[in-house]
């Protein structure tokens, strides 16, 4: 039985916001990506399975029980990262966690001390005057200490170093290892392809697809972007590649291939004069619709 | 029912306030206990006769009298009900836009226990207020004036207060409950307490304006009628249960709303 299981679920706010049916199931040991733009339905998706919601239809349950009735007992072994994390302006780092593990009646807490030294977190100072970063890894402290059964974080790396980042997918990851069932929302897709089994893209309140992330590893084309020298080594590549977004004045070209079909691109490039070549970063978006041309082919 | 870590959190985190509106309360009623002497009494009703000021005054001259027209009609009403507006917001609805709430809410506590807390710490932090008010009006008026105070007199004045402010609190700590955003729960339980309060005096300046005693809480905290002994019981149990009336609303509502956080 899964762990997470979100049926049918739909809180509509009026005027398009909200989610409409969303379902998924999260299992145990399982990492599970919740991809999608700014408010695409991500945090009220969290929300409900945090019992802060009552569904308008559908269900939110955890361990089989109903995360509006059963929020209690649910939370016993809950960890959650809230999307906009926000401390009590007058207390210390260590003050909030003390409080936190004083509402759980949890006893040992060298846990939480083992996480403070991970993260190099000073739990002394004012929450107040802490940067974003920071408040961050205090926030992560909190929803772990407690070595908690279920994880819902929610865009967990905002304002973290890519160092700390990685600290923190390698904690989801070995969290997942002992047998937790990890929900992890973001809107960068690399964060997600490190760690996830499974990819929920969610947008417009719909979760529109759901895929394995090899799946989408795979399919993923690289753009190259390059600057001709001259005219001719412009035309001569074009000629192969007619599919190019081409810029002639500037004799610019991008390039999409997949890394099974590199060889022909060097090929042709290497009967030409080049200014530059660069690979382009793509936005997460850019990813999918690929995805999705290439799977309607 | 409720929490223990969370009620130790919410007095720690209020606790400035706290004592920052039981200091100036009691440094009002001492100072009144010595400057209200039977001669000044006498000769500040001669000097404000015939002017507002005398209306507003009245005809006092006991010390308990003077400190019902004084004390219990302005500071004892004006200062807990600022205290009331400020932390009954603190309370819930700030937590709830500032996102705090979601902290506590990430731990085994349910929103009826968190709530409950919240109201617990209020009411118990008045009583607190009031019984310290009591207290110090005492020994104040012992030590300036030994005899002069009419000790029964002036305790049922700091009882009706408190139950006052109880009502007053229920108003500030439902609008906290019910709404989500700091400004609208300030805007509305503040608003609502201040109306109260001025609607109260333009009911003490004119007789024309004797119907808008309907519309507030102030008049069912009558010091004519503490002064006088009695009359005033149906009074305090209208306070009390209108303010307990408040504080369940509240708690209802806030227990069934969504939570953005």
């Amino acid at each position: 039985m899964a762990i997470i299981d979100v049926s049918h679920l739909t809180k509509d706010f009026g005027s398009g916001k909200g989610i409409f049916d969303v379902s998924m199931q999260i299992n145990e040991g399982e990492i599970y990506g919740f991809l999608g733009p700014n408010g695409a339905g991500k945090s009220t998706t969290i929300r409900h399975l945090m019992g802060f919601y009552r569904p308008q239809a559908g269900t939110a349950r955890i361990f089989g029980l109903d995360c509006l009735k059963d929020r209690r007992d649910i939370q016993k072994r809950l960890g959650y990262i809230p999307g906009e994390i926000a401390f009590p302006n007058d207390m210390t780092g260590r003050g909030f966690l003390t409080l936190l593990a004083e509402l759980r009646k949890m006893k040992n807490l060298s846990y939480m001390r083992e996480l403070l030294e991970r993260f190099e977190i000073d739990p002394s100072a004012d929450l107040k005057r802490m940067s974003k970063g920071m408040k961050q890894k205090i926030g992560i402290v909190a929803a772990f200490m407690h070595r908690p059964k279920v994880l819902l974080l929610d865009e967990p790396t905002s304002g973290l170093d890519p160092l700390m980042k990685n600290r923190l997918l390698e904690l989801a990851v070995a969290a997942a290892a002992e047998g937790s069932a990890v929900l992890m929302s973001s809107h960068d897709f690399d964060e997600v392809d490190k760690t996830s089994g499974r990819i929920g893209i969610i947008k417009g309140g719909k979760l529109i697809e759901e895929i394995r992330a090899d799946d989408l590893r795979h399919s993923r084309f690289k753009t190259y972007k390059i600057e001709f020298s001259d005219p001719e080594s412009f035309a001569k590549a074009l000629a192969a590649y007619p599919d190019a977004k081409a810029d002639p004045e500037r004799l610019q070209a991008s390039f999409s291939v997949t890394d099974s079909s590199i060889n022909e691109l060097v090929h042709v490039l290497a009967g030409c004069d080049l200014r530059y070549f660069k690979e382009e970063k793509h936005t997460l978006e850019e990813y999918f619709m690929q995805f999705y041309e290439r799977r309607e082919k | 029912m409720i929490s223990f870590p969370l009620l130790k959190y919410h007095i720690r985190s209020n606790a400035k306030f706290l004592l920052a509106f039981t200091a100036a309360l009691c440094l009002f009623v001492t100072v009144m206990c010595n400057v209200f002497t039977p001669v000044t009494l006498g000769s500040l009703a001669g000097a404000a006769g015939g002017t507002m000021l005398g209306d507003l005054l009245g005809k006092a001259n006991t010390l308990a009298g003077s400190l019902a027209n004084t004390f219990f009609a302005i500071m004892a009403i004006i200062f807990p009900m600022l205290y009331s507006i400020l932390v009954g917001n603190r309370l819930v609805a700030e937590q709830v836009d500032r996102g705090t709430l979601a902290g506590f809410l990430a731990a085994p506590v349910t929103k009826l226990k968190y709530v409950l807390t919240a109201a617990v710490y209020l009411v118990f932090s008045l009583a607190l207020m009031w019984a310290v008010v009591g207290a110090v009006g005492c020994v104040a008026a012992h030590a300036f004036q030994p005899g002069e105070l009419d000790v029964d007199a002036y305790l049922t004045m700091v009882a009706g207060c408190f139950l006052y402010h109880i009502a007053v609190s229920g108003f500030c700590f439902c609008a906290s409950c019910v709404f989500n955003l700091s400004k609208t729960s300030l805007g509305i339980g503040g608003g609502v307490s201040l109306f109260f309060f001025f609607d109260a005096l333009l009911v003490k300046l004119s007789d024309d304006l004797d119907f808008l005693k309907y519309f507030t809480l102030n008049t069912l905290f009558d010091t004519q009628k503490i002064l006088g002994g009695s009359g005033y019981g149906t009074d305090f149990i209208i306070l009390a249960a209108t303010g307990l009336t408040m504080y369940a609303a509240g708690i209802v509502v806030f227990t069934k709303k969504d939570l953005p956080v």
